[in-house]
């Protein structure tokens, strides 16, 4: 009998608990669309392979998100997504922190001008655990894998020319490109000087 | 319908809902069982990665900490480990193998590990979860899910095989490799091997045995102590001295094995 009143009010005490956890606070969508909807590549124990393709449609079809296209005016964008608990993007992170020159990338939300080459580059850090909505829904904007895609991200947005227009257009990474942590600054580095040269053919004809 | 079957159909029926997000559905549910969000038919994430997010390198988030325990708490205080023997998937895959497992140690001569021995290996699961998933998170940050072989089967190897041309493994691949094969190995040679000693969701749902409503009940005035029930149990427990053992996972194959009908499910007691 006293087992069965300890049950009953242990039930008493959870079921209240886990209501009010759901409805009360952002744990649902939290879980939701961080952890079962964007998933970590190293937790995966996979990285997708590392190809630089530059494309103009996004890939959910939703326009550019607004904090990009302003910062896209004064040159290319480097978006890097990570979440909390995640190996590959804590081996990433110095990589990018050499890369753009900045101490505090352990920050959820970062926001950082490197010249490269005379062009601005803007360094958008976000953790997913942490960023606002906007932020964080950029991600699938840019996501090209969709279902199989995860964190870390890297996207350089840039100025492209497509049938007559220049456009903003988008190369994606995942992962720890090439397997190991120089080959991926390289990869990085490459990604960026590219989206550089892009933007200097491109800038002129950017309406 | 036998005890037996309706727990395949149980069984089943939850391996089939752990992965309706092959239809798109993504829900923000942990799952009550050892299932990897990783797998790319999710719907729900894997409570210890949850966990593990919440804890990670010293980032504590009290209410994602809280809501896994929570979840599992709220099952596991109706039905306590019956998670384990009626629910998990791994529970499914182990029930498969267990056939196999007594004729495989007969063939290859292998001894059976003494009673102390067991049940000292035993609080290798409470291990693997404090150290791998609470303390490593925590304070390093490594996580028991980068080299989970639950994760690796239902994540790693269906993502790697549908999509080969797409990926290549990364620094966690072999580590993890390894890991699954001694997992498989475990399970073959070992029915529950992984229940038993290792599943670090089975530590947290063992507690919940001894407070659960639901439990097996043995009715010493008509047990004979004739042992069939303890050949029967796939977690080799004493079941005749049993009493809401931490190890019981409700499966029922005593109750169904018992000759004299002195074993049974009770609730409330």
């Amino acid at each position: 009998m006293r087992r069965l009143t300890i049950s009953v009010i242990m039930i008493g005490i959870v079921l209240p608990s886990l209501f009010y956890v759901i409805s009360n606070t952002d744990v649902y969508e939290d879980v939701k669309s961080n952890i079962v909807s964007i998933p970590c590549l190293s937790c995966m124990k996979l990285n997708p392979r590392s190809v630089v393709e530059f494309r103009f449609e996004t890939s959910n079809g939703e326009n550019h998100p607004a904090f990009v296209m302003e910062n896209l005016c004064s040159g290319p964008v480097f978006l890097h997504y990570r979440t909390d608990a995640c190996a590959a993007c804590d081996a990433m992170d110095p990589v990018i922190a050499e890369i753009f020159e900045v101490e505090n990338i352990d920050k959820p939300f970062l926001m950082v001008v490197k010249e490269f080459n005379g062009v601005n580059v803007t360094l958008i850090h976000m953790n997913l655990d942490y960023v606002e909505d906007n932020f964080r829904n950029s991600f699938d904007v840019y996501n090209i894998l969709g279902n199989d895609g995860g964190v870390p991200m890297f996207t350089l947005v840039t100025l492209g020319y497509d049938r007559g227009f220049v456009k903003p257009c988008y190369a994606t990474l995942y992962g720890i490109p090439r397997n190991s942590v120089e080959k991926a600054k390289e990869t990085i580095l490459t990604l960026i000087d590219d989206g550089i040269n892009m933007y200097l053919d491109n800038i002129r004809g950017y309406p | 319908m036998r005890l037996q079957t309706k727990r395949l159909f149980s069984q089943l029926f939850f391996l089939t809902s752990a992965n309706l997000g092959i239809f798109g559905i993504k829900t923000g549910l942990c799952y009550p069982f050892f299932y990897c969000h990783s797998c790319p038919a999710a719907i729900a994430g894997c409570p210890l990665g949850v966990i593990e997010h919440s804890i990670y390198r010293g980032r504590l988030s009290l209410s994602l900490l809280l809501y896994p325990f929570l979840i599992l708490g709220a099952i596991c205080l109706i039905i306590g480990r019956a998670v384990c023997g009626w629910l998990c998937p791994i529970g499914l895959l182990q029930r498969a193998t267990y056939p196999l497992s007594d004729k495989i140690r007969k063939r290859l001569g292998l001894p059976d590990l003494s009673p102390t021995l067991i049940s000292r290996a035993r609080y290798i699961k409470y291990g693997v979860f404090i150290v791998l998933v609470v303390v490593t998170t925590y304070t390093l940050g490594f996580m028991f899910t980068d080299i989970c072989p639950v994760g690796f089967l239902v994540g790693t190897l269906p993502v790697y095989s549908l999509n080969h041309d797409k990926f290549v493994p990364n620094q966690f691949f072999v580590p993890a490799l390894i890991v699954f094969i001694l997992f498989i190995i475990l399970i073959i040679i070992s029915g529950r091997g992984w229940c038993k000693y290792f599943c670090p969701l089975g530590a947290i749902f063992a507690l919940f045995n001894k407070i659960s409503l639901l439990s097996v009940h043995v009715d010493k005035d008509k047990c004979v102590h004739c042992n069939i029930c303890v050949k029967a149990c796939p977690m080799g427990i004493d079941v005749p001295n049993m009493y809401r053992d931490p190890e019981c996972i409700l499966c029922g194959k005593c109750i169904d094995a018992c000759p004299h009908g002195a074993i049974s499910y009770r609730v409330g007691r």
